[in-house]
């Protein structure tokens, strides 16, 4: 994967995005995994688009936002399953970036 | 969670009193079983509230925002929200459409309506964050534009991510009558009017804040069903167009069916080499940055448009739809392909829906060209034909009211009638609202427009899939029940059509679906039953296609019946303007073709047969009305002489 700038911080980690939309149907389809609601303000997936687009995946729970659990059960998480088509190569990328990112803000590359 | 009364649904109205700067609550389940939500609820809101006598800037008029029981949920298309009120072009039905994340906030906060009326003594704005609701001062937001009032709230509020809003501009401060709201940036409630409405409110914007949930019925269900209808995505050759390119994208079409109004629709085709230089796939590839979209849309057809070269190089904006092509390269025949995004970016910018400078200053131009305008009246200004600068000076002016704008902020109909010298037949306009809709190359595409109750507008009612040529015909007929539907000349089967789409939308504008992920872009997406299968997973009340056309009519004759209380549009008012009856197309494979009165006569005997409404006047009938429950206003359009005679 290319060098990127990436935010560690314990907890969660962000990327900066070029392909993703914005239309955070990911969160949508990530709190329904949990929940059954729709409530973006919980799911593990938060798209930001100021100051600049960015992925965050929450790999503990914080903020008021659920531990990514990946999907477990499912054969593609429901975050990719709903991205469209022009963004969803990338999500993959990020999302396999994120399941394997160091943990410990030491291991920062 | 706490069970909710509703399932979909937020469950609560905002009632906002304006004149007393309160506000109170209501529940949503007293109109969403009868009614379906967005704009179905509004309008029997409406017809109750909004007496005969108030005009659009009284203020007793009422202006509800909706959004309907799929908004906020990952159902395909499912962000739409609805503006309705008083039209203030035609002063009968006016509502308006459009997508973006205020709708599914208003929904995580807790809200399906808000309703405005009374008038603030000076300019607020309604800030709603989940149960929090304050009306804010917005004197120093009056003023500024959309964008700027949209980054102003969100950094005197502290939150640049999670805050919506919808706003006005300059145009609708103005009291300009096609001024229209603008969702956040760029996604426009555009028709209508209804900016001047919220500006004669002196409400300057909403912002919401919602970090609640939408609980379903069976979410199972609901999942199985969504699942089922993004493959049906992944199959449409007009989904993937509008994904990868965008609605311009449809130019080559519209050009080889005479469907391109160019110079006021004198002509139906771009010249060649205006034609050449707008080949949109050209300028995606030159100037996009990125392809954007809103919740549950699986074929994102919006994009971030960068423009680095030309007389508007560094502006960046959200991209634009053929209606913007058509208009400002079209109908004001300007040459530069930039001068689309900027336009449109400046309208939105203005709070001005697209369609009025474009058929205001189109007449002009007309008018001018033929001698009716001179310099006189203008300002001084030449109206010549294709001139960006004459177009953006015209539309400041226009959006704030001055000299030769005021005239033009009325649009091309009423500025016609304060003009006379015979300019009055260069207005293209139905029951006074701007047409963008070219009418004598597609006759479903046309009897929708005209016939809608809104006014010029095809976007309750009208087909497109006269102009697709790759079509599965077997599906059509399957879906639509005609045999014609890709026949734009043919007058068989169009009332169907119509019939169809009259409903259909409606029941997209309850719901909250956006038109472009249904069977009206592609008749191999989802139509009648794959919604209701969504309505009853998200809600639990089983619901059948039969139940949501039965609903969908209820509204359109509510609609109708506001209209015959509040103006006296009948027969004569779903004629389209007379260059259309009159003047054959010029050029192009469909040279010669123009609808004729005499046909245009039976298209609305049968629309009107169709309906169960009197041919001759349109008026319903009490059995139509009764049948659909709808007794007393059977009653209040026989105490005005308004009821259709039973044949």
């Amino acid at each position: 994967m290319e060098e990127r700038e990436k935010e560690f911080s314990l907890g969660k980690v962000t990327f900066p995005t070029e392909k993703c939309g914005g239309c955070r149907t990911c969160e949508l389809a990530c709190s329904f995994h949990y929940t059954k609601l729709f409530q973006p303000s919980m799911s593990s997936i938060q798209i930001r688009n100021s100051p600049k687009p960015t992925v965050t995946f929450y790999r503990e729970t914080a903020e008021g936002h659920i531990a990514c659990d990946h999907c477990k059960g499912l054969s593609v998480p429901l975050c990719i399953e709903f991205c469209p088509s022009s963004s969803r190569e990338e999500l993959e990328k990020l999302f396999k970036a994120h399941m394997s990112a160091p943990r410990d803000s030491a291991d920062q590359a | 969670m706490k069970k909710p009364a509703l399932y979909g649904y937020a469950g609560k109205i905002i009632r906002v009193d304006l004149d007393a700067g309160i506000f109170s609550l209501e529940l949503t389940e007293k109109y969403a079983a009868d009614w379906l939500g967005g704009s179905g609820t509004a309008w029997r809101i409406l017809y109750n509230e909004v007496k005969p006598w108030m005009t659009p800037y009284a203020p007793a008029n009422r202006l509800i925002f909706s959004a309907g029981p799929l908004v906020g949920t990952f159902a395909p298309g499912g962000s739409r929200m609805s503006a309705d009120s008083i039209n203030a072009m035609t002063l009968g039905v006016g509502s308006s459409n459009g997508d973006s994340f205020f709708g599914p906030s208003l929904k995580y906060a807790g809200y399906d309506h808000i309703i405005f009326q009374g008038r603030s003594r000076k300019p607020v704005y309604l800030w709603i964050d989940d149960d929090h609701i304050e009306l804010r001062d917005a004197s120093h937001l009056w003023g500024m534009t959309t964008w700027e009032t949209a980054d102003a709230i969100r950094q005197e509020l502290g939150d640049n991510e999670h805050i919506y809003t919808v706003s006005i501009g300059p145009a609708g401060e103005n009291l300009v009558r096609g001024a229209c709201i603008i969702q956040h940036k760029g996604r426009a409630m555009g028709r209508c009017g209804l900016g001047s409405v919220m500006g004669s409110k002196n409400l300057k914007a909403i912002a919401v804040r919602g970090t609640g949930g939408i609980m379903l019925a069976d979410p199972q269900r609901f999942l199985d069903a969504v699942l089922r209808l993004r493959e049906m995505f992944r199959d449409s050759k007009a989904a993937k167009v509008y994904h990868e390119y965008g609605v311009p994208g449809i130019l080559p079409a519209k050009q080889s069916l005479c469907g391109v109004p160019y110079k006021n629709f004198q002509s139906l085709q771009l010249p060649e080499n205006l034609y050449r230089k707008l080949d949109y796939e050209e300028f995606v590839n030159k100037y996009q940055i990125r392809i954007i979209g809103y919740p549950g849309c699986p074929m994102p057809c919006s994009r971030i448009f960068k423009i680095h070269d030309g007389k508007y190089a560094g502006l960046e904006t959200e991209g634009f739809w053929f209606e913007a092509m058509a208009n400002f390269c079209g109908k004001l025949a300007v040459e530069d392909p930039t001068f689309q995004a900027k336009f449109n970016a400046y309208c939105n910018q203005l709070g001005l829906d697209l369609d009025l400078p474009s058929g205001a200053i189109a007449w002009a131009m007309e008018c001018y060209q033929r001698g009716i305008l001179s310099e006189d009246d203008t300002d001084g200004l030449k109206l010549e034909w294709g001139d960006a600068e004459v177009v953006l000076e015209l539309a400041r002016k226009i959006a704030n009211r001055e000299g030769f704008g005021a005239i033009l902020a009325e649009g091309c109909a009423k500025a016609a009638n304060m003009l006379g010298r015979g300019s009055e037949y260069y207005a293209m306009h139905v029951k006074g609202q701007d047409l963008y809709e070219v009418m004598r190359s597609a006759i479903g595409w046309g009897l929708g427009s005209c016939v809608s109750t809104r006014g010029g507008g095809h976007t309750t009612g009208a087909p497109v899939c006269e102009t697709m040529m790759a079509m599965d015909k077997d599906k059509a007929f399957e879906v639509l029940g005609v045999t014609t539907p890709n026949e734009p000349l043919s007058y068989e089967g169009k009332v169907k059509l119509v019939e169809y789409y009259e409903r259909f939308h409606r029941v997209c504008n309850a719901l909250g679906i956006c038109h472009f992920c249904t069977s009206w872009l592609d008749v191999k997406l989802p139509g009648f039953p794959e919604l209701a299968e969504l309505y009853s997973a998200a809600t639990g009340w089983e619901t059948t296609e039969q139940d949501l056309r039965r609903i969908a009519t209820k509204i359109l004759n509510v609609e109708k019946a506001f209209n015959l209380l509040h103006t006296n549009f009948d027969r004569k008012d779903d004629y389209p303007p007379p260059r259309v009856l009159a003047e054959p197309i010029p050029t192009g494979q469909f040279a010669g073709f123009h609808p004729t009165r005499e046909k245009w006569d039976r298209l609305l005997d049968d629309y009107y047969e169709m309906n169960r409404w009197d041919k001759k006047t349109s008026f319903p009938t009490r059995r139509c009305l009764e049948d659909l429950g709808l007794d007393y206003i059977a009653d209040d359009l026989e105490k005005v002489g308004k009821l259709g005679n039973e044949d």
